[in-house]
């Protein structure tokens, strides 16, 4: 159980039909994506999802060819209320810890705040010092 | 036309007298590179030839020639044969892989420079009585001050106002009676579409009638356009930094550049390194037979042309240089710098972020040279953070712009985005058309129909039936109406066509832009579309 999630971002270029492509494989590969973020770049985007079992996923994209990274990300629990992201942000930002990007995900039982941030150790221990939950691995 | 000469004795000397003269040349500068430049008598020791071998043209050519590469492994100043007290002048240009070359010139150097200038100056009709804009840029470049120096040889006024801010130049060509243009013949269109856009006439709001225009490939088509939009006489220039600079103008004839065969012996070569019949095509081999500082014997500048030696109607007897039709290498001219593939590649391998698969790809909308360098990032570096991605676009960037010293639209693509090829020439896809662009719609190229056939008799009444005739095709201004129905697109239709024909065409277009309603009314150029700025 790891606090730190494991994010796949996928590179698609820039071109009609390339996601339609990189989605077709993912299906292919029975890749369960559980959230995702679309970004892209002058010349092509960045499909950063989190998945189901993203080790085994990693290495069935891999072998399919396609061009993909791993990367880590938090993920804050937040309530279904005003100000919930405000703690977690303004307690990483003092910390001076930065946040690069972020999306979000409402699972079965909890809705969380996927993060990525420059050091992810260091913002865990932040976060569950300050009593801030956050989702597990196991959990999504 | 009866023209006056600069330099007369020489300029219509007999043939046979020119080519005594050659040869005489020839022989003392071997004789005296022989005794003075370790390369070259190292070369000649190589080749096993001798100086006093030199006794004709033919034995001229068992010298071994010299490249561009030569240049580059002597860098910064090793095959001057003058020490820095003699010399008074320095320009340097950009190389091959990173390296720049530098020339260095004597006070004779600088003379002879200026003399081959002044007589072409001359030969197309300029004098003291003109006043000579000089758009080429000023510094190491030897565009700006070479003919710089040659206008004021010939006793013209010159406005040394260099590269740039187009407003001004055009302000300036209004208000002082300048006569003769100097720059690429890029920016002339470029000046040519600003006037436009403004309703300035060049022909009737300035007095510019002569221009020399080079340092970027063109074709003839081009001169023609050039002249029909501006009026201007456009001349052709020929030159590199190795030689001096700039050197040979066409005359007034317009039918090649007179190449002053006292400065300059050029062979013309085919692919067997034997010389070419008179006005076939081939290798320029350049030796410059007054060049003290820096001298070039046999040089290689990589471009392809044909000389001709018949009598030109001006009645100089000295050989024409036709169009530079070609390269034997890749190098690529853009905006009037030679830009080397292998200088894109040696940027590339210092950023490890790269891979070595790279593509440049040329257009030239508008007549301006634009770059684009795609390069692959290396997968082992490949980031999916944003800020990062641009930091290293951007100093891949920076990094061409300070190498090739034009800017290149840099590209950082994934890997495997780019096509394989063997060999090089397959790195580069040179969209630039010499001739006229082509709109990319079919709805444009319909209009651009009309409006050539309108603005070629610029005929209100042939416009009339022209705009008739395309108001009839209800279809297409319907189609038309639909990609570029709102105001605001119209500014960006409008320039293409101002950059091929005149005023007409923004007529034209306006009058379609505001559909039928126009059709009595016809032409108000006051309203409504604002041609962007390049």
């Amino acid at each position: 159980m790891s606090k730190i999630i494991t994010q796949l971002s996928i590179f698609v270029n820039n071109e009609p039909g390339r996601l339609a492509h990189i989605v077709g494989v993912l299906r292919d590969c029975g890749v369960n994506m559980k959230a995702f973020n679309l970004a892209e770049s002058a010349e092509f985007g960045i499909l950063r999802a989190i998945v189901e079992d993203p080790e085994d996923a990693y290495s069935r994209l891999k072998a399919k060819d396609v061009i993909v990274r791993k990367t880590d990300v938090i993920g804050v629990v937040i309530a279904d209320e005003p100000g919930s992201i405000f703690k977690a942000a303004d307690l990483l930002g003092r910390a001076g810890i930065n946040i690069e990007y972020g999306y979000a995900y409402t699972g079965r039982n909890k809705a969380a705040f996927f993060l990525r941030v420059d050091d992810a150790a260091k913002a865990v221990r932040e976060l569950e010092c300050a009593g801030i939950e956050l989702i597990t691995d196991q959990e999504i | 036309m009866t023209m006056a000469f600069w330099n007369e004795e020489i300029e219509t000397m007999p043939r046979e007298k020119l080519e005594e003269m050659q040869l005489r040349l020839l022989r003392a500068k071997v004789e005296e590179m022989y005794e003075i430049s370790p390369f070259f008598r190292g070369r000649m020791d190589e080749a096993g030839v001798k100086p006093e071998d030199i006794t004709s043209f033919e034995a001229f050519r068992k010298v071994p020639f010299m490249r561009k590469s030569d240049l580059r492994d002597n860098y910064p100043d090793k095959l001057f044969v003058r020490p820095y007290d003699e010399l008074v002048r320095v320009h340097v240009s950009s190389g091959t892989t990173g390296k720049p070359t530098v020339v260095g010139y004597t006070r004779k150097d600088l003379e002879n420079w200026t003399e081959s200038l002044a007589r072409g100056m001359t030969s197309f009709g300029m004098s003291s009585k003109d006043m000579f804009q000089n758009f080429h840029g000023y510094g190491l470049f030897t565009g700006g001050l070479g003919v710089h120096y040659g206008a004021e040889k010939v006793g013209a006024t010159v406005l040394p106002i260099g590269t740039g801010n187009t407003e001004r130049q055009i302000q300036l060509m209004q208000d002082l009676p300048v006569t003769v243009w100097a720059g690429t013949p890029s920016y002339m269109f470029h000046i040519a579409d600003v006037c436009d856009q403004k309703g300035i006439d060049i022909r009737k709001d300035t007095k510019v009638r002569l221009a020399i225009a080079g340092g970027e490939p063109w074709s003839e088509s081009m001169r023609q356009k050039l002249q029909d939009r501006t009026g201007v006489r456009v001349h052709n220039c020929y030159g590199a930094s190795e030689f001096y600079g700039p050197m040979f103008l066409e005359c007034s004839e317009q039918c090649g550049l007179h190449v002053w065969a006292d400065l300059c012996y050029m062979e013309i070569l085919d692919e067997n390194g034997e010389p070419c019949k008179d006005g076939e095509r081939g290798e320029i081999v350049v030796t410059m037979l007054q060049k003290e500082a820096f001298p070039l014997i046999r040089y290689k500048i990589g471009d392809i042309s044909a000389l001709d030696w018949s009598p030109c109607k001006c009645g100089r007897t000295h050989p024409r240089l036709m169009r530079i039709s070609g390269r034997t290498d890749d190098m690529l001219v853009v905006r009037g710098v030679n830009v080397f593939p292998s200088q894109i590649e040696s940027v590339i391998g210092e950023m490890p972020f790269l891979s070595p698969f790279y593509h440049i790809t040329l257009n030239n909308a508008n007549y301006m040279d634009s770059m684009v360098v795609e390069v692959e990032l290396d997968e082992d570096h490949l980031t999916e953070d944003m800020v990062e991605l641009s930091r290293m676009t951007r100093l891949t960037a920076d990094r061409m712009k300070s190498i090739l010293n034009i800017k290149a639209d840099v590209r950082l693509v994934l890997p495997g985005t780019l096509p394989r090829f063997e060999g090089k020439a397959s790195h580069v896809t040179d969209n630039r058309s010499y001739e006229r662009s082509v709109p990319s719609h079919p709805v444009l190229g319909y209009l651009e129909m009309v409006a050539v056939h309108a603005a070629r008799g610029v005929d209100t009444v042939l416009l009339q039936v022209a705009v008739e005739e395309y108001l009839h095709r209800k279809e297409v201004l319907s189609e038309f109406a639909t990609v570029f129905g709102q105001a605001g697109h119209f500014a960006s239709v409008a320039v293409p066509f101002l950059r091929l024909e005149d005023a007409v065409l923004l007529q034209l277009l306006q009058l379609l832009g505001h559909g039928v309603a126009g059709r009595d009314g016809l032409i108000d150029l006051s309203a409504g579309l604002v041609p962007e700025e390049v």
